[in-house]
């Protein structure tokens, strides 16, 4: 049992001397004979505002469940479609804006500024392609396009491929606008019904060749 | 001077938590137990699983998220990044990969935005090679340089020694399958 | 204001005495292992902040990818660190509260034994690229199993310790401690378990990921912040009442808090409502604890100069008023909209874990070491030169995050900037944070240089406190 003067031998390394417990008791008991009171509750009333507060805080937060609860569903959304719906209903949807199509579908293979990747993707900044007829570049964007081809006297032989499911019409018209007027290019820019009369008119058309694209009727 | 009685203090401490959990967990995983797969979603083949495995192994789940959020809220509809998802989309996903940061773009939709295998062979050997500015890591443990290629390899261009293995190949099955944009059928209300 | 009388009747240092002997083993090992994974988690750290900055750096080598270095970080800091040093000073807060020795001891060097293993094989797995990728949860399960077995060993002890208790009053910190210890083992299970899949999973991730704050990391830093305040200035806590508003409010609320890291994804509508009403009603614990410590500490200031433990107590009290409002604030929608998915969230998550929980397990260790290690801190200097490197550092990293991170915020959602030019833009902010890594990195090898002398009692024999001499 350790006594008033006995450490726990356990609690120390082994192989201790009599004299170094001692000298450890000593100064343990220094450390120990500088502390205060253990802590204890005071009975102080709580300042009257911090009941204000949590009353307040608990009501506004009733107000926000009554505001943002939604139906109790699995739905996700259903707060921003009504703020959409209710919005925009007598606004006509607006024009999709060709730069961020751009920046989101084709910006990591040609790049920022148009400039494509030396040997893998082909510049679109003063490429003739893309000055060429829009009924090109439509086909292009709708079906993609492999195998090699000359652009700006580079040869170029990779796949891009066809996004005609993943944009609208409109979306394709946009972006096509975007890059035939940006980049250094001045070219006119492009109808979403022409998009539209080539995707009619060109149903099940897979990838083109720069070969094919050259036989496109304007 | 606490309580009544110490069973209380117990009492009290065990029903908090399990009323969070039932509030968090319990209600929600009934709720959502009954939500169908979309019906353009299909289960992962093999190689996208062992892909995903990879998407795991190599922790892209904390640059990436794969959420989609809707128009109003942030402007990843602008941005192309696909519609909002909804809990159909993930049936099919264990564990969860949703993730909680944008250090890159999101993925939820990356085989649609960007299907291109060359591509993203490239970009996982070096990404600094396709986007100037990324900060992502580079993946050479993925590929193998080979001093003659078949015809069954990859190589990361025409006549590179660089090949693809099998990992870096179904990862990119992996992210090609990451296309959620089907529409989505909403249940009946 | 007159400083209250030191206590130093012999039958009460005798007790105390007795007390610490029998704290004095495990508390030494959890403290000891704790502070050998602080140093393995910070390098793994610094090396993941460094990633931003040279991507290209150390790029061949698979198990030092910023992929597996972060988790890695996160779980050394977690549940090695902060458990290991967290749990070491509860045994030893429990013990004093309950005024009786330490129990089950064998089952605590089992419990070290075990949870150390647990936290290596769990790291290494996720390092040699066998990570969960669930965040807080990427431990592979047998890693987890050992750690939940080694935390039911130290809950055991804890439990038994309170069971055997010779005083009549709860103190308040015995509140927290026992309410954790009873509220981790469910959570930790309930979450390993590999049942879940879809959304649902994403909803059990941060239901765990925020209750591993709520019901383990914040009621260790609020038991020590309770006892520490009042025990160096020597006065009570002063008020019961808001103690009691700040406990069970915080029982009833923090729980709720998980769903507000997936608000705007694919989770249901009323789910996320519920979650950022519940993380904007943690004000209310919040106030209540923050006030309480205020109105204790008030008129004796003084005590921060010559208590390294008040000091780094105070310092981390006040971080967790701060970090608890602003995750109030930031589960708001409209906040949630810009800093979601930014460097803003790890900047909150570091001025929890870090300014609130690891400063005050500074300032508890200044405390219990020299008692249980029987022997007074060497070289005061080093302890101020501590403080300073580790809250001038962690003050630079969250102003860096969060500023760098609202930027990135309202850049990503400016929707005609491209994505590359939201990267360059926190570039800056990122090196910022690298630089207060270093900062961080030095306060904690001078820490460890510190604990380990304490270890093998180095330096001058002295009866006194080091810093009383040195304010004198």
């Amino acid at each position: 049992m350790p006594g008033p003067d006995k450490p726990d031998r356990r609690s120390l390394p082994p192989l201790l001397g009599e004299a170094e417990r001692q000298d450890i008791l000593q100064i343990h008991r220094a450390i120990l004979s500088r502390e205060r009171v253990e802590p204890q509750e005071g009975m102080e009333p709580a300042p009257w505002w911090v009941w204000v507060v949590s009353v307040l805080v608990i009501f506004s937060m009733g107000f926000y469940l009554g505001r943002y609860s939604g139906t109790f569903s699995t739905e996700a959304h259903e707060l921003y479609q009504k703020a959409a719906v209710g919005g925009g209903e007598a606004a006509a949807e607006p024009p999709p804006d060709g730069s961020l199509v751009y920046a989101g579908i084709c910006l990591p293979c040609h790049q920022a500024g148009g400039t494509g990747v030396e040997g893998k993707y082909p510049p679109l900044a003063g490429s003739e392609w893309v000055a060429k007829d829009s009924a090109i570049g439509i086909r292009i964007l709708l079906h993609g396009l492999q195998g090699p081809i000359q652009v700006k006297g580079k040869t170029f032989n990779n796949e891009m491929p066809g996004l005609g499911n993943q944009l609208s019409d409109a979306e394709i018209a946009a972006v096509l606008t975007y890059v035939r007027s940006n980049f250094g290019n001045k070219a006119p820019a492009v109808d979403t019904k022409q998009v539209a009369a080539i995707r009619q008119a060109t149903p099940g058309q897979g990838p083109w060749t720069a070969q094919a694209l050259s036989g496109v009727p304007k | 001077m606490l309580f009544i009685r110490l069973w209380m203090f117990f009492a009290g401490v065990l029903a908090t938590l399990f009323l969070g959990w039932a509030a968090l967990i319990g209600v929600p995983g009934v709720q959502l137990a009954s939500v169908p797969a979309q019906p353009g979603l299909r289960p992962y083949t093999y190689e996208e699983m062992h892909g995903r495995e990879i998407y795991m192994r190599e922790g892209c789940v904390y640059c990436h998220t794969q959420q989609t959020r809707p128009q109003g809220f942030g402007t990843d509809q602008k941005r192309m990044w696909g519609r909002p998802s909804v809990p159909g989309d993930y049936v099919y996903d264990r564990p969860h990969l949703l993730g909680t940061s944008r250090t890159g773009p999101d993925l939820l939709n990356i085989g649609a935005r960007q299907p291109s295998r060359d591509w993203h062979l490239a970009h996982l050997y070096n990404p600094r090679a396709v986007v100037p500015e990324s900060i992502m890591p580079r993946f050479p443990w993925l590929f193998e340089e080979k001093t003659g290629t078949g015809p069954q390899d990859v190589p990361l261009a025409p006549g590179s020694h660089i090949v693809a293995t099998r990992e870096a190949l179904d990862l990119y099955a992996y992210l090609l399958a990451l296309n959620r944009t089907y529409p989505v059928r909403r249940a009946e209300p | 204001m007159k400083a209250p009388p030191l206590e130093q009747s012999p039958e009460l240092v005798s007790l105390r005495r007795v007390l610490d002997e029998s704290a004095a083993v495990p508390v030494l090992l959890f403290f000891a292992t704790g502070v050998l994974w602080l140093l393995a988690g910070t390098v793994f750290g610094l090396l993941t902040s460094l990633k931003f900055d040279m991507p290209d750096w150390l790029a061949a080598i698979p198990a030092l990818t910023f992929g597996r270095l972060r988790p890695a970080h996160l779980n050394a800091v977690n549940y090695g660190w902060a458990s290991l040093a967290g749990a070491g000073c509860l045994l030893w807060l429990t013990s004093r509260l309950c005024m009786t020795p330490v129990r089950l001891r064998g089952g605590l060097i089992a419990s070290v034994i075990l949870w150390n293993l647990g936290v290596l094989y769990g790291t290494g797995a996720v390092l040699l690229g066998y990570g969960g990728s669930v965040e807080w949860l990427e431990y592979p399960l047998p890693a987890a199993a050992m750690i939940g077995a080694a935390f039911l060993l130290f809950a055991a002890s804890i439990l038994q310790t309170f069971r055997m208790r010779s005083v009549q009053h709860l103190y308040v910190s015995l509140w927290y401690t026992v309410a954790c210890v009873v509220w981790f083992p469910f959570l930790y299970v309930a979450a390993n378990l590999p049942i879940y899949s879809g959304v649902v999973h994403g909803a059990v991730n941060w239901w765990y990921g925020h209750n591993a704050l709520a019901v383990w990391f914040t009621p260790i830093g609020l038991a020590l912040a309770y006892y520490f305040i009042p025990k160096v200035i020597g006065r009570p806590i002063y008020s019961y009442y808001l103690s009691l508003l700040g406990f069970w409010s915080f029982a009833l609320f923090y729980n709720w808090n998980g769903i507000h890291h997936l608000v705007g994804g694919p989770v249901p509508n009323w789910l996320q409502t519920i979650s950022i009403i519940a993380s904007v009603l943690m004000v209310i614990p919040v106030m209540a604890v923050a006030v309480n410590h205020h109105l204790t500490t008030v008129g004796h200031f003084r005590h921060l100069r010559s208590s390294p433990t008040l000091r780094f107590t105070v310092f981390g009290a006040m971080c967790y008023t701060a970090v608890s409002f602003q995750g109030s604030l930031e589960s708001l929608r409209g906040m949630q909209e810009v800093v979601h998915f930014t460097h803003y969230t790890v900047g909150h998550a570091h001025l929890g874990v870090y300014a609130f929980l690891t400063m005050i397990l500074f300032g508890a260790m200044y405390y219990i070491t020299p008692r249980v290690a029987r022997w007074n801190w060497p070289h005061p200097g080093l302890i101020k030169l501590h403080f300073w490197l580790t809250a001038g550092g962690i003050s630079i990293y969250v102003i860096a995050m969060c500023t760098g991170g609202i930027l990135q915020g309202y850049a990503m959602n400016e929707s005609v900037r491209p994505f590359a030019q939201v990267i360059d833009l926190t570039r800056p902010w990122l090196i910022a944070r690298s630089a207060s890594g270093i900062l961080i990195t030095g306060g904690h090898l001078v820490f460890a240089y510190l604990f380990a002398q304490m270890l093998i009692h180095a330096g001058p024999r002295r009866e006194t406190a080091p810093w009383e001499e040195a304010a004198a």
